[in-house]
């Protein structure tokens, strides 16, 4: 194992070294925000893209612990949906009368097919995060989640250090869970 | 930059890269020692977190 692996703990050999890139690849960015050389709005997509990269290393060592604690076979999703069966009386075009039942239906889900959100869930569920480390995954979720500009509505500059220094903090935590 | 170890594998960047080794590959100014030591620079920058990751704490 390298011994200047910022993630020794990670004993997959390919995923630790994924892991070493990444983060070599966001102190660089860092770096280059912090350069006279830019302008606030390409310093600020800098920081963007850290963050983007900080979520994806956080994603990847909550799935290894994940991984650690929980068998593939046994992630489960349950879905709960209302199946009508007779429609008794229409009250209006809104609401009617109905006959049914509720059906629950469980499907088998995979490690590869997991997002973020899923990982954040079940690490919780399964006692691998606090809480209060769930609450703050899901803002690094939400700030990453910005990549999908088409979906925003105001105008993306405003990246701070504040933003990212949140970010970081939040992988340190993820990274000191073992 | 990536340094390889004696297999031939990249490794991380450790707490004692210099920041002139970043200014030199991406031609920018940082405005300090070259030989100042990026986990450093990142503290004094704002950037807790992330420094003390680079060193391991």
């Amino acid at each position: 194992m390298p011994k200047a692996s910022n993630f020794p703990f990670i004993t997959d050999d390919v995923l630790r070294e994924n892991l070493d890139i990444a983060f070599d690849h966001l102190t660089e960015l860092i770096l280059l925000s912090e350069s006279p050389k830019y302008n606030p709005v390409l310093k600020s997509s800098f920081r963007k893209t850290t963050i983007i990269y900080t979520a994806s290393i956080i994603e990847a060592i909550l799935l290894w612990f994940l991984k650690k604690k929980v068998k593939e076979v046994d992630l489960k999703r349950e879905t709960k949906r209302f199946k009508i069966e007779k429609e008794i009386y229409q009250i209006s075009d809104a609401e009617k009368i109905v006959l049914g039942k509720d059906v629950t239906t469980v499907e088998q889900i995979k490690f590869s097919k997991l997002n973020l959100a899923d990982i954040n869930t079940l690490c919780k569920e399964n006692g691998i995060i606090t809480d209060s480390i769930f609450k703050k995954v899901n803002k690094v979720r939400e700030l990453r989640n910005k990549l999908h500009i088409g979906t925003l509505t105001v105008i993306e500059k405003d990246y701070s250090k504040k933003d990212l220094e949140f970010v970081f903090s939040v992988a340190r935590e993820i990274k000191k869970l073992p | 930059m990536r340094t390889k170890n004696s297999k031939g594998q990249f490794v991380a960047k450790r707490f004692d890269t210099k920041v002139g080794t970043i200014e030199k590959k991406y031609g920018i100014e940082l405005g300090v020692r070259s030989d100042k030591k990026l986990g450093n620079f990142l503290e004094e920058k704002g950037y807790k977190s992330l420094a003390q990751m680079l060193k391991g704490a």
